[in-house]
């Protein structure tokens, strides 16, 4: 072998590396370096493999793949010299993890190893199933480690003990034949040993009661001996931190009697004098000793109720949160968090030092603190601590304010104790934050301000001052504006003047200037501008004087390239224009809207809110193809497409609202126009009117029948639909890959030719629809269906209309159907035909939602489904 | 119980029929994460089943849903998982000096982590607390000379002690190479790695007395040595011999 061919030593090429002054010539070297080691791989060169291993190994710190050399591990581990294996493990562990299936081949090797007699042997190839085996190795080698927990040498015993957490961790069901030797660990007097044998335990105890039963009854009390010779032992140079001897076996027997405690009386009792020496004797000045303490209290908090251990853990807390050490008092809020389910009076008593950390130069600090603060908030205390809050909301940096504002406004919802309070510090909040105040906080503003009718004057008065002092914020501009066209002429007349206010002085004409201006304020989004524009219609009846100045600003729009605010433009014009008689009729004050129906909206769509954090479902209900002979109708849409009446309180709070449009709302700074294809398909595929039934309907069957395929991919549809909603095709893709892995599976089709099996795509205890279908020659991707519809009742279905919708990936084309009516007792059948056209032909299969609408006995019916059992290859 | 809400029905379902699915990016984060990458799967994948009604979800940030924790019907915390889930060094000007991972990350979750992490921790401030939020996360850091010795670390464990484990791998690596300096850890990175592996395994200690480990990585490193004398003594004959 060619002494020169090797390529350079380790040091050789790290240097090289380091030398490099741009990332290219980097890459460059570590190209050539990776040549040169696939060279000698494939050669098996055998002198420097161990060499070749080490540079991958740089190599891959660096990020590069090294994917290649993942079987010279295999290969070092499997010789027989120390040096070898002990590269060759290190090299598994860094380059491979429990996912690739080579780790597979090693198993022979490790099983070698774990017998080998050399024990630094044993060590290595311990370390390394420790760090990296899979639950497969784990059942295979948990025999050897189970044995080597015995072994004479301790480091082998400590190393088997961590070796066996993992084990556990991968396979619970092997914890019970770990029990025994580790209450004989439990016993050692080596460190090493004790540690990792008490670790053990502890994650033994979490994975199987009988595990915590047993170690409750028969170790409690040698542990709480083990730490009580601990803390009273003499000085200690090789285990000794800042004074004291080894903390980090002291905090991992905290550890275990906590978990032994907890839930337990007697074991709790037994541990309290030790509790309290710990508590008491150990030096807080250095970070070792408060890592003691820390775990000292979390255990008295966890363990059985002993008031005057409470407080003395309590009182630590209270002097961490003093403590000038900022990691002291994060610690300190983490733990007060904790605490104040166990004592909240005691937490209460910080109140004032714990907002002084929200305030805090430090974003952990200030992010525990925040949290903490919300805990401790209730009926009494909510007026002070908001006012805090609010007050620092407009000095705090921007990117706390996102946190805060939520914070705050869930605070203020949940505990407000009068109406004309909660007003006031929504606005405050909407004055300083608004860009950060989320839909559904300011949608119940309004709910709130419409409510308090006594407040009517007051609140536009107020919002019409802030929206002079503050344009920016949008929510502020939105809720400022619906109010300013509802009660305008409250805000002119001065009416219903509470005294608390200073009077102001407006005309007409600043009233509509102000609307005006936040149409045409540049960044003001597709929803503030809808809003202005029915504020402005609002005003045209209100302010009959105005009435021609409004219709100039409206008809401006006329032109607008966003199909909403043309549409909207066009049909207000001709309300001002041609409608006179009826206009002030139209454009009267809404309803009072009912809390809670909206209430009642918002929880039902809390899964919703909850996993996207944007507010209301989105729909467009004045669907984009309707015909434009209609305004009226349109303008106090009463929801005559969203047939559940149930649903419609709140559709209907949306529409007036004005906030029925895309979601352009929720991202500010990215241009959204609405795009009609994917509206429709969003309406459809939207779960916005009937999630509480789908959730109690697939609930029951999801609980009793686990293994049946259908409900959970109804459930999964659940999850798919709020999403859908929501996302651009890429997360769109993702859920439908999910849905691929876990649909039921489809029949295989037919090797060639079009001969697909029919299948039944709908079937309720009223109607089967069944689609058979067909492709044309030369064209997979497209498939020809058709559908027939069967009456299962006995009663005629009239003005049947079949709707359907498909995901991005696919387009789909209507036929007309065959008629509208549909006889009783299956004695007839309507047909309809699709075109669908899948983008991802051979990626991913068909799906499709349906809604299907009829008439019995004069009666709406609607039915919805979706289809997931396409052939798969369709 | 801190922030923690009791799920409502969809949520349970996300947890049965996505048996699998611990962390549930929502779409802005375009990030679906799966069990593969979540420290709790096995344990979890087994109890899931019995756990059902009691899976609790944890709203860290709004747009981040991360199933926990399992509580029994009681309330009772059942498995709270506590580790260490990674090591990482990284130098003052982001470059990576080692990493080690006790969790199952694949290989674009790593680079990502330590990328966001190096962002967040490198730009803070000398005086603020040592500990990051991160996806759930704490992230404990300690800055010495050039490097930033991070740690990544449940919810619940203790800090003060992870920055205690730190400072004591810092000594053995001081110990072993007499003042240790950045460029030791450039050149032998392997050894840093040999000692970090006498000193955690499965992302728990593993041994608290110096001397201890730095006893059984002399003994290893002489056996190479050892090794290496044989050798060279060995293709020496050789060599004497072809000649």
């Amino acid at each position: 072998m060619n002494p020169f061919s090797s390529g350079t030593r380790l040091r050789d090429m790290i240097r090289a590396i380091r030398a490099c002054k741009t990332a290219a010539e980097e890459r460059a070297v570590v190209r050539k370096e990776c040549a040169a080691i696939r060279a000698a791989i494939n050669e098996n060169d055998q002198d420097y493999r161990h060499r070749n291993l080490a540079k991958l190994m740089f190599i891959h710190m660096l990020g590069y793949p090294t994917h290649f050399g993942q079987m010279e591990c295999l290969k070092l581990i499997a010789s027989p010299g120390f040096p070898e294996k002990r590269i060759g493990y290190l090299g598994l562990m860094l380059l491979l993890d429990e996912r690739q299936e080579v780790l597979m081949l090693v198993t022979n090797s490790v099983k070698q190893d774990l017998n080998h007699t050399n024990q630094y042997i044993v060590g290595l190839a311990l370390c390394a199933l420790g760090n990296i085996c899979s639950a497969e190795m784990a059942r295979d080698l948990a025999p050897e480690v189970e044995r080597l927990l015995q072994f004479r040498d301790p480091n082998i015993r400590k190393k088997a003990a961590l070796c066996s957490i993992r084990i556990i961790k991968k396979v619970p069901d092997l914890a019970e034949n770990f029990i025994n030797p580790v209450a004989a660990l439990l016993k050692e007097k080596h460190h090493g040993v004790l540690i990792t044998g008490v670790q053990l335990c502890t994650d033994l105890c979490k994975v199987s009661p009988e595990a915590l039963e047993y170690f409750r009854k028969k170790c409690t009390d040698g542990l709480v001996r083990t730490l009580r010779d601990l803390v009273n032992s003499p000085y200690a140079p090789e285990y000794d931190i800042a004074g004291i001897t080894d903390p980090f076996l002291h905090i991992r027997l905290l550890k275990l009697l906590r978990v032994l405690g907890r839930g337990d009386a007697d074991a709790s009792d037994s541990m309290n004098d030790i509790l309290a020496q710990v508590a008491t004797k150990t030096e807080s000045n250095k970070n070792a000793g408060n890592a003691i303490l820390y775990e000292c209290v979390e255990t008295i908090m966890s363990i059985e109720d002993n008031g005057g251990l409470r407080v003395l853990a309590i009182n630590i807390l209270g002097r961490f949160l003093s403590n000038r050490d900022n990691n002291i008092r994060y610690v300190a809020l983490n733990m007060l968090m904790r605490a104040i389910t166990v004592d909240a009076q005691a937490v209460q008593r910080h109140r004032a030092t714990i907002l002084e950390c929200v305030k805090d130069s430090d974003a952990s600090i200030r992010k525990r603190a925040l949290e903490l603060v919300y805990l401790l908030v209730n009926e009494s205390n909510v007026k002070p601590l908001t006012k805090e809050l609010v007050d620092y909301l407009e000095v705090s940096d921007q990117d706390f304010k996102g946190d805060l504002t939520a914070k705050v406004c869930s605070i203020i919802e949940k505990f407000s104790p009068e109406k004309s309070w909660y007003i006031d510090q929504m606005l405050k909040v909407l004055t300083e934050a608004g860009n950060f105040v989320k839909d559904e906080v300011w949608h119940a503003l309004v709910v709130v301000i419409s409510n308090a009718s006594d407040l009517h004057g007051y609140t536009v008065r107020a919002l019409f001052r802030a929206l002079q002092t503050t344009a920016e914020q949008e929510s502020l501009v939105r809720v400022a504006v619906w109010c300013i066209g509802e009660y305008g002429d409250l805000l002119v007349s001065n009416a219903g003047m509470l005294n608390v206010e200073d009077p102001i002085t407006v005309t007409e004409s600043d009233a509509v200037d102000i609307v005006e201006s936040a149409i045409k304020r540049h960044a003001s989004d597709l929803t503030t501008k809808s809003m202005a524009l029915i504020a402005l219609l609002k005003l045209s009846s209100r302010f009959p004087s105005c009435s021609g100045r409004i219709k100039d600003i409206v008809v401006q729009h006329k032109g607008s390239l966003v199909l909403e605010l043309q549409q909207r433009s066009l049909e207000f014009n001709s309300i001002i224009e041609k409608h006179q008689n009826i206009r002030s009729a139209l454009v009267e004050r809404m309803p009072v809207l009912d809390e809670a129906t909206f209430g009642g909206r918002r929880a039902s769509s809390l899964p919703n809110t909850v996993s996207t954090s944007s507010g209301t479902a989105v729909k467009l209900p004045n669907g984009v193809a309707k015909p434009s002979a209609a305004p009226l109708v349109d303008l106090l849409d009463l929801s005559d497409d969203v047939p559940a009446p149930s649903s419609s309180g709140g559709d209907f709070l949306q529409d007036l609202l004005g906030v029925n449009l895309p979601p352009a709302t929720q991202s500010e700074g990215t241009n959204q126009t609405p795009k009609a294809g994917t509206d429709v398909l969003l309406d459809l595929l939207s779960i916005g009117s009937t999630p509480a039934q789908d959730n109690n309907l697939s609930t029951p069957d999801i609980l009793s029948s686990g293994q049946d395929n259908k409900p959970i991919i109804a459930s999964l549809d659940l999850l798919a639909a709020p999403s859908l909603t929501h996302t651009t095709s890429s997360t769109a893709s993702n859920m439908m890959d999910l849905l691929d892995g876990l649909g039921p599976a489809p029949p295989k089709p037919a090797e060639n030719g079009p001969a697909y099996p029919s299948i039944v795509a709908f079937e309720s205890s009223s109607l089967r629809l069944t689609f058979n279908f067909s492709k044309q020659p030369g064209n997979p991707q497209t498939t020809m269906i058709s559908g027939s519809f069967t009456n299962l009742s006995s009663n005629l279905f009239t003005d049947f209309v079949f709707q359907a919708a498909v995901p991005k990936f696919l387009q789909l084309h209507l036929d007309p159907a065959s008629g509208n009516s549909l006889p009783a007792s299956g004695n007839g059948t309507i047909t309809q035909s699709l075109k669908v056209t899948n983008s991802q032909h051979g990626k991913k299969p068909l799906v499709m939602r349906l809604r299907i609408a009829y008439k019995v006995d004069g009666k709406d019916v609607l039915e919805e489904g979706q289809i997931n059992n396409f052939p798969r290859d369709l | 119980q801190k922030q923690y809400t009791r799920p409502n029905q969809l949520e349970e379902q996300v947890a049965f029929s996505f048996e699998r699915l611990f962390l549930f990016f929502s779409e802005q984060n375009r990030d679906l994460r799966s069990d593969y990458s979540s420290p709790w799967t096995p344990v979890a994948r087994t109890r899931n089943r019995r756990c059902l009604q009691s899976a609790s979800i944890v709203n860290h940030e709004p747009h981040i849903l991360i199933i926990l924790r399992h509580y029994d019907l009681n309330g009772v915390i059942l498995l709270v998982t506590s580790q260490i889930h990674f090591v990482c060094l990284i130098s003052r000007q982001g470059k990576v000096r080692l990493t080690k991972w006790y969790s199952t990350y694949t290989q674009k979750e790593r680079s990502k982590a330590i990328r966001e992490l190096s962002g967040v921790i490198l730009s803070r401030g000398p005086k603020l607390c040592n500990f990051v939020d991160w996806k759930g996360y704490k992230v404990v850091y300690k800055r010495y000379a050039s490097l930033y010795f991070c740690m990544c670390i449940d919810d619940e464990d203790n800090e003060l002690e992870a920055l205690e484990v730190i400072h004591h791998f810092v000594e053995i690596l001081d110990r072993y190479f007499g003042s240790v300096c950045e460029l030791d850890l450039i050149f032998n990175f392997h050894k840093a790695y040999y000692i970090l592996d006498e000193l955690l395994i499965a992302g728990e200690l593993q041994e608290s007395s110096k001397k201890t480990v730095a006893k059984l990585i002399s003994a290893q490193d002489s056996l190479v040595e050892v090794a290496k004398e044989e050798a060279s003594s060995i293709s020496n004959i050789i060599a004497q011999a072809t000649k």
